[in-house]
């Protein structure tokens, strides 16, 4: 104990410097070896390593698996719903993963086996609380009064749930309690930030004592980390953490500015501004959020969707506070970035690369806006004019793009390109899974049209011919994320 | 100052009339002649004024910064009544500009001009047409403004400058004025704007844009403008190869020589000097809107002059055109400050009223408002005022809205001229430079009273002179309501000589007409550190800017009788300095250096009183200086500011000096 001690002191004094040196420094995150199941307790048999991973989004409960290895399952049963257990214990930690859900089911990541972050299908909810995916989850005092006995539960800022089938992200920093020589708790355990999908859900939150479902009743300054395996199938990959947290900046200066924020309450909001897509700072944009709380961006001059995002809407602090030095509007839910290149194209050829940017033959002409507030954007592409609009769907959980063209009956070799990306897997009855299972396309009947998946350049693109042979084409499709 | 009360205005007249006029001593304000009222706004609309327009209902219309078009009915409050706001539109980009033609609204966004429709009569925009579309680089200082419509639909925008530590024109047609049909056919017109905030139409429906101090602007000054000209910035012409340019003229062929900019411009084909310079700080600090007079009388006594608006000043001054040798030129006058907020956008009520539209956001401004929209009234009463100045070949002829006293208005030394001009380099401002006296020789009166032709010698041909006239007085012995004007003489016309006889007062001493100015030193400013601080400085502060006219450090503690390396880091992009003041005097510190005048760039706006403690010189953007000071041995609460006219009331912060 002694040495230990000594030690450590003398880590700290050698890391001291370097940790004032250069605030808040990254650690370098490991990542959990998942071809096998070394790493774990062993358990009855629910928790398998498999290679492959599908979910739909009809299907209570369901998770099919193939064979291979990188990707942890949990298929319970009556006879086997472990829950699984870490093999090693952590006091602080980095922690990140990646986990699939399928319709309807439920799991949890509890830190030290014992302060849970819930994992549910949370799909499309609109206000979600401390039991929906991201919720600390409530601790519990059967002692209490009926009714009250759940008790510092925290829900997530907002509901940034992926659709079942979909992989989703966990990012947490969790500081451990503390404690004194005679082992009194001196500080609360804190989860220091969690990110779901992308998205900051939870900052500087103090945690004092275990949550319902904790597998000790007691605190300590380390535990195993503990997956739940009881309430349902979940698959989980690309693990990766560090037993330690970054250093906390030594003097921060406080914030001095709050966020000015978009959320839309009636009709749909539109915002032009300044948006980055990736790396590139897009400078005609037109950002459209709604009360549904599913919004999506449109770069003007490609005729182009950049983002599609569920939880808030738009910062505007950038643009609207002060001169505002970036001029940027930033969505503030998680996101997906889609390719922000033009959508719809004339191509030489079936085979020809699909054009990056809009030619000289393209035009902007601006929107309308429907009774209820939703624009039609309105473009030109040679002789062909597009408009195009994009409806939440399903109550918020999905967005449906119509486009509609207009053009001779004789025009040929215009295309429309539904989504591009690394992988396009067709699942079947009009639906594709785009980059893995990142976000999905249920393209609409279209008649005799007939999608193509094609692959060029290390890259797929999932594209529609049109036929103007009415003079008239449509286009039709909902994204699923 | 002009916030006083008509009562008390009305009650000075009543006493000026009656009484000796002579021995009145209650100076007359603005508030007693032209009225400010303010438009209350519903909670939660941020009105930061981008655009404005007037409705042929009498309705106005306000795009602002936010991307909102709001309809305002009502706007006059007539019977007491609340004015009535409706969005109109939302989601524009930084809404800089709006004009009403045809049952259609435009407006300029950043990156594009549009077109607003309402088809289903609901009172709200639901067809937003692109009319025309520019490319961007998305720097935050890519401002667009506009549209000023033409009689035959014709519509003009003006495209500001990026900053990048300079002025800079990174996407195409950045600093030009650009012609759009209302098919959205795009023509370049002219370029060399930097920041054309404001741009209006003369009472003959001449085109003016006002200019905000900068790299290669001295100063502020409003510019006529036609189809090819190059108005001072260069870096618009780094589009002059593209097909439509109306210029062939390149960067390269502007030099950068310090010189003014009259001196220059012969060499430089097709360059254009501004028609009117406003200059810094004894005028305004930042120009935007033109308004012509076309009430008729209906806002006083100035019918067919220009107003111009100033954001950092929060005020609207007055400008006399005329045109010399077929040259515009004339006189600038203060007209009406007090505003609440930054005014950038002025626009004629059915009624003969002016709305101002103001935001202060980012550039702060003397009225502490974020943002507002205020209505400006004329009382009815006449103010005794210098309405016109024409140039003359040997000086001025005034007129004066009021029949002038005779006994002060035939003495020589009523009337004060002095000549000075800027620097045109690529440099941020410049000072005051070449500034010579020009003696008055001579003055005749008119009969009525109402005009006066000065006969001065030493006019400079494209120089700026200022006229003041302290001690004139009007027939009833009120002073001017204003006592300056600035002449800006592109042109000296030809003509007669008036014929006079030397006044009483006769010439002025020698010296006044070559003064022998000693070089300006300060001694609270030491720059490089004293040899006796063997060891260095017992402390080292550094101190730069944040957006919005402020110090980055609200405070900071020292002790007392210590030597401290006081940085400045004017990382912001207008000029600054830094002055350390006794406790409590930082606003009569300011108010000082405003009244420096035409000595305040020399002086760095640093006004020579007890209470200023060290200072730095007035810093260009992106310049450091370190000042090297002993700490006052009396603990207390010490105040740095910027003395900069216009940024002392908001750039400021506590030095607070503690026992060791």
């Amino acid at each position: 104990m002694k040495l230990r001690s000594g030690c450590l002191l003398l880590g700290l004094l050698m890391l001291g410097p370097i940790a004032a040196a250069a605030q808040s420094p990254e650690a370098p995150l490991s990542s959990l070896f998942l071809g096998n199941m070394d790493a774990f307790r062993p358990t009855a048999g629910n928790w398998h390593i498999v290679g492959g991973v599908a979910a739909d989004l009809n299907t209570t409960h369901e998770i099919r698996t193939s064979e291979g290895t990188g990707i942890l399952v949990n298929i319970p049963s009556e006879a086997a719903r472990d829950n699984l257990f870490f093999d090693w214990e952590h006091g602080d930690i980095q922690l990140e993963f990646e986990f699939m859900m399928p319709k309807e089911s439920n799991s949890g990541i509890y830190l030290q086996g014992r302060y849970e972050i819930q994992m549910l299908d949370s799909w499309g909810k609109q206000r979600p609380s401390f039991s929906d995916v991201g919720g600390i989850y409530q601790r519990w005092d059967s002692e209490r009064p009926e009714g009250r006995q759940g008790y510092q539960g925290h829900a997530p800022r907002m509901n940034t749930a992926r659709a079942p089938g979909l992989w989703q992200r966990f990012q947490i920093r969790f500081q451990a309690p503390r404690f004194d020589d005679a082992g009194r708790k001196t500080a609360n355990a804190r989860m220091v930030e969690v990110k779901h999908n992308g998205v900051v859900i939870h900052q500087n939150v103090e945690l004092t004592g275990p949550t319902r479902g904790s597998s000790f009743s007691d605190e300590r300054p380390t535990g195993p980390l503990m997956i739940q395996g009881d309430h349902g199938p979940v698959a989980i990959r690309n693990i990766r953490y560090a037993l330690r947290l970054p250093a906390p900046d030594a003097d921060p200066a406080p914030p001095r500015v709050g966020a000015i924020l978009v959320e839309p309450a009636g009709e749909p909001v539109l915002i032009r501004a300044f948006m980055n897509h990736g790396d590139r700072k897009k400078t005609h944009t037109i950002a459209v959020g709604n009360s549904r709380g599913v919004h999506y961006s449109m770069d003007q001059r490609q005729g182009s969707l950049m983002h599609i995002w569920k939880g808030g809407f738009i910062e505007t602090t950038d643009m609207w506070h002060s001169r505002g030095q970036h001029q940027l509007a930033k969505p503030i839910g998680s996101v997906i970035t889609l390719d922000g290149e033009p959508t719809v194209a004339r191509l030489a050829s079936a085979s020809a690369p699909w054009p990056d940017t809009m030619g000289v033959d393209y035009t902007f002409d601006g929107y309308e806006l429907d009774a209820e507030g939703h624009p039609s954007f309105l473009y030109r592409l040679g002789d062909v004019t597009v408009s195009d609009r994009v409806l939440p769907e399903s109550g918020g959980k999905r967005l449906f793009r119509e486009l509609t063209l207009r053009g001779d009956s004789d025009l040929q070799d215009y295309w429309v390109r539904v989504a591009s990306g690394t992988s396009i897997k067709t699942l079947g009855d009009g639906g594709f899974g785009i980059d893995d299972d990142s976000y999905h396309v249920m393209l609409h009947h279209m008649g005799d049209a007939e999608a193509v998946v094609r692959s060029v350049d290390g890259g797929s693109d999932l594209l529609v011919p049109l036929s103007f042979a009415d003079g008239e084409a449509a286009v039709r499709y909902t994204l699923v994320w | 100052m002009a916030t006083r009360s008509r009562v008390l205005g009305l009650a000075w007249l009543v006493v000026a009339l009656a009484a000796d006029p002579i021995g009145a001593q209650v100076p007359a304000a603005e508030s007693d002649y032209y009225k400010i009222s303010t438009l209350p706004l519903p909670e939660g609309v941020v009105l930061e004024v981008g655009g404005m327009d007037v409705l042929p209902d009498g309705q106005l219309a306000v795009s602002t910064r936010r991307g909102e078009v709001w309809l305002i009915k009502n706007p006059s409050m007539t019977g007491g009544v609340r004015p009535h706001f409706q969005r109109f539109a939302h989601g524009l980009h930084e809404a800089l500009g709006l004009a009403y033609r045809d049952g259609a609204i435009y407006s300029t966004q950043r990156g594009e001009l549009t077109r607003l429709l309402d088809t289903n009569g609901d009172g709200r925009a639901d067809r937003y047409e692109t009319v025309c579309s520019w490319p961007l680089e998305g720097n935050y200082h890519e401002y667009s403004y506009g549209p000023l419509i033409r009689p035959d639909g014709t519509m003009i925008v003006t495209l500001n400058l990026g900053w990048v530590g300079y002025g800079a024109s990174l996407s195409k047609w950045r600093g030009w004025m650009l012609e759009i049909t209302p098919d959205g056919e795009m023509t370049p017109m002219a370029t060399g704007m930097r920041s054309p905030a404001g741009f209006g139409f003369d009472i003959e429906g001449e085109v003016f844009y006002g200019e905000n101090q900068g790299d290669w602007i001295g100063s502020g000054y409003i510019t006529h403008v036609e189809r090819g000209d190059f108005v001072g910035h260069p870096e618009g012409l780094r589009w002059t190869g593209e097909p439509g340019s109306p210029l062939t003229l390149k960067q390269e062929d502007v030099p950068d020589t310090g010189r003014p900019m009259v001196e220059v411009a012969p060499d430089i084909p097709g360059l254009k000097p501004p028609a009117v310079w406003l200059p810094h700080t004894l005028m305004g600090v930042s120009t935007s809107d033109i308004l012509a007079d076309t009430t008729a009388g209906g806002f006083g006594p100035f019918a067919g002059q220009v107003f111009v608006g100033d954001q950092g000043q929060s005020r609207v001054m007055r400008v006399f055109l005329e045109k010399v040798n077929g040259v515009y030129q004339g006189a600038a006058f203060p007209f009406r400050e007090g505003f609440s907020s930054g005014v950038l956008r002025m626009v004629w009520g059915k009624d003969s009223s002016m709305f101002v539209g103001m935001t202060s956001r980012g550039w702060g401004s003397t009225g502490q408002s974020p943002y507002g929209l205020q209505r400006l009234e004329w009382t009815g009463l006449m103010p005794f005022e210098i309405k016109t100045i024409e140039a003359r070949p040997d000086g001025f002829e005034l007129s004066f809205t009021k029949p002038v006293d005779p006994e002060t208005a035939t003495d020589l030394s009523s009337y004060h001229v002095t000549g000075f001009t800027y620097q045109y380099h690529s440099t941020y401002g410049s000072p005051i430079i070449n500034r010579e006296t020009a003696a008055v020789r001579g003055v005749k009166v008119s009969d009525d009273g109402m005009s006066a032709r000065i006969a001065v010698d030493g006019l400079r041909k494209g120089y700026i002179h200022e006229l003041m006239m302290t001690s004139l007085r009007s027939a009833a012995g009120e002073p001017l309501l204003h006592d300056a004007a600035y002449y800006t003489l592109n042109e000296i016309p030809s003509g007669p000589s008036m014929v006079f006889e030397a006044g009483p007062a006769g010439a002025p001493p020698a010296a006044e007409l070559a003064p022998v100015r000693p070089a300006v030193t300060q001694a609270k400013r030491l720059t490089t550190m004293p040899k006796t601080w063997t060891k260095g400085p017992d402390a080292t502060i550094t101190i730069g800017t944040e957006p919005g006219l402020r110090f980055d450090l609200p405070a900071f503690d020292v002790q007392a009788g210590s030597r401290l390396k006081l940085v400045f880091d004017n990382d912001d992009d207008m000029m600054h300095n830094l002055l350390v003041v006794k406790p409590g005097t930082a606003d009569r510190v300011g108010d000082q250096a405003i009244a420096l005048g035409l000595d305040g760039p020399e002086q760095n706006y640093v006004p020579e009183l007890g209470e200023v403690l060290f200072h730095t010189a007035l810093l260009e953007p992106g310049i450091v200086e370190a000042i090297y000071f002993t700490v006052p041995l009396e603990p207390g609460e010490y105040t740095y500011i910027c003395s900069f006219p216009g940024h002392a009331f908001t750039m400021r912060g506590t030095m607070r000096v503690v026992r060791p």
